[in-house]
This record gives structure tokens, C-alpha cells and sequence, in this order.
């Protein structure tokens, strides 16, 4: 009886271990075609807000639909859209250049660094996210970064 | 036994691979009578009133504000599912919405964030007072909520006594300043 138990429990765990890797559909698989390029956009949000520099930080005021999670999508001069995402949480940095105590709250735009995958190059692509904000992705200095973005 | 393992391997097929993505249900503690040995401090004289508002909570049910604070202190706690902040502050909220459950109502409120989501948040921090979604933004407007985290402390009686943007470092301190005798 044991030894029926115990290759029920088998047999079960086996069938559990099955529909797990069932479930993992192709769109899992990193490996399975797709491009794997991509480029880092850094995405700038002047929204002024008070915050503690390098806190975690999403649009606020009026650039609230601009947050972590929210879609975005690169759409070429066409307006054909070349790649898609998620937006990642932000980061506060400062926004003025102005000395502020040391921990103080203080005026700040919230920066995003998006991997966006698919894309190589931004002649003429324009960012689109949120309530209706597009902007240009301009070049960036920074060689982390394929381009920038300053929504407004 | 065949048949066995087929309903096994079936079942685990359909729970796994479709019930994954279905919200679980969320229940919430509305609070109890307010204990005999509580003494709440009396708002400020020039305190503003909060505005009062409904709110439609997770579950379904709808939490008239105005009553609660009726009877108790209120504690808003405005987040949103995705708020990065939010989550680094919610352990030490969530501490003190069970230490003084009875005393004071903490209800969390959303507006960007799906109900799945929000749910799902509710879930991972182990939140069981009252969470609900201001879809339309108004409540956000009108407490001034520009970005999650904010903390909104209204005394008994209903007058808005303080409001932290960006959340606030220990609230237990700031309730027995405010609100509550320690």
C-alpha cells in the first residue's frame, strides 16, 4: 500500500513538473528567435516634484500616467510603432542647480533608464507613453545610452 | 490509476497555467468598538476639514469616510501598486494598522492601479484594512496627491491634522503626537 502511495505521489509530481513546463510558453524563451538587441533610453520627467534625491520616484502632477509598468511605444517618422514596453520605476535627481540641505527634499524630475528591446537607432523615432505625451529621442552623450528623452 | 493521473496532470494544467492571472479575493477588517482605555487628542482649533469622500474598496463594498472618523482617527494611506517608494514603507504601516485596529482606521487608496494589481498588493504586504481605487483621480486631487507615497492623518472629528508627500519616517510617533494619547 505504501509502495502504491508513494508512486502515486511520483506519478503526481511528475504530472505537476508536466503542466509546469507546459505553461512556460514560447514567449518565455529568450532564445526562441526575436531580436535580442536593444537600447537604453533615458527618459526625463521635469514634473518639479519634491523628493529626496536618488529616491524611487513615477510621474507626478501632470505626468501621472507616466509610471512604472506603464506602456510605451517607439514609433518611427512614419508613425509606424518599431518597439514596445514597460516602463521601469525612476530614479529622483536634482532638477535645478541650486544647493539644498543635505537629505532635504527638493525640486526634482524623475529619471527613467528604459531598455527598450529591438531598438538600434533613433533617427526619427519619437517615445510615445502616458496620457497622449510623445517626444523626440534625441541623441545622448552619455555611450551607456542609445538616445534621451525629455517629455513635455 | 491511469485515470488518476490524468485528472491530476489535467487539473494541474488548467489551475497552473490559466489560474495564475485570476485576482484572489481580498477581505477586509472594518474596526471593532473603540476600546474603553483609548483617549484621542482633539484637533487643532485651526485644523483644516478633511474632505470627506466614499470610496469603493477591493471587495465591492463601499466605506463612508466621514463615519469613521465619526468615531476614530483615520489614517489615508494614498499608494499605488507599482509605487517602489510605497512598498519600502508599507511593512512599518501595516504594523501599526493591526496595533491599533480598534482605534485607528487605516484605509489605503489607489487610483492608477488595476484591481488586480492593487489586489495583488494588498496580498504581498499582508494589508487587511480597508484598501479601495479612486479611479477618477478625485480624491487624489483633492487631498493633493501629486505622486505616491502620501500619508494623511485626520483626527476624530474629521479635521486634517497632517499630510506627509512622499510617505513619513516613523508614523508611530507622529499618531501619539497627533492623534492618539500613548
Amino acid at each position: 500500500m505504501q509502495a502504491v502511495r508513494a508512486r502515486t505521489a511520483l506519478t503526481c509530481a511528475l504530472a505537476a513538473v508536466v503542466a509546469a513546463a507546459a505553461c512556460g510558453g514560447p514567449s518565455d524563451d529568450s532564445s526562441a528567435g526575436g531580436s535580442e538587441e536593444s537600447g537604453v533610453v533615458r527618459v526625463l520627467i521635469p514634473d518639479g516634484n519634491l523628493r529626496r534625491l536618488g529616491e524611487p520616484c513615477n510621474g507626478a502632477g501632470a505626468f501621472r500616467s507616466i509610471h512604472a509598468e506603464a506602456a510605451f511605444t517607439v514609433e518611427d517618422g512614419d508613425g509606424v510603432e518599431v518597439a514596445r514596453g514597460e516602463l521601469p520605476s525612476g530614479s529622483a535627481e536634482k532638477m535645478m542647480d541650486v544647493s539644498f540641505r543635505e537629505g532635504m527634499r527638493q525640486p526634482t524630475m524623475c529619471v527613467m533608464e528604459v531598455d527598450v528591446e529591438g531598438l538600434t537607432s533613433i533617427d526619427g523615432r519619437t517615445f510615445v507613453v502616458g496620457d497622449g505625451f510623445e517626444a523626440p529621442i534625441e541623441p545622448s552623450e552619455d555611450a551607456g545610452l542609445i538616445g534621451e528623452v525629455l517629455i513635455s | 490509476m491511469t485515470a488518476a493521473v490524468a485528472a491530476v496532470l489535467g487539473m494541474a494544467l488548467v489551475s497552473g497555467c490559466s489560474g495564475s492571472d485570476e485576482p484572489a479575493a481580498v477581505s477586509f477588517d472594518l474596526p471593532g468598538d473603540v476600546p474603553g482605555d483609548v483617549t484621542f487628542i482633539d484637533a487643532p482649533p485651526t485644523a483644516p476639514p478633511a474632505p470627506s469622500f466614499e470610496l469603493e474598496l477591493l471587495d465591492g463594498s463601499t466605506l463612508d469616510l466621514a463615519e469613521q472618523w465619526a468615531e476614530r482617527p483615520v489614517v489615508l494611506v494614498f499608494f499605488e501598486s507599482f509605487c517602489e517608494l510605497c512598498a519600502q514603507q508599507q511593512a512599518e504601516i501595516t504594523e501599526l494598522s493591526e496595533q491599533y485596529r480598534d482605534a485607528i482606521l487605516f484605509v489605503g487608496v489607489g487610483s492608477a492601479s488595476s484591481p488586480e494589481d492593487a489586489a495583488a498588493y494588498v496580498r504581498e504586504h499582508d494589508i487587511a484594512y480597508p484598501v479601495g481605487l479612486d479611479a477618477s483621480g478625485e480624491v487624489f486631487r483633492r487631498y493633493g496627491v501629486d505622486e505616491p507615497p502620501l500619508v494623511a492623518l485626520i483626527a476624530r472629528g474629521g479635521q486634517l491634522v497632517r499630510g506627509w508627500p512622499g510617505g513619513v519616517e516613523d508614523l508611530g510617533t507622529q499618531l501619539t503626537q497627533f492623534v492618539i494619547d500613548g
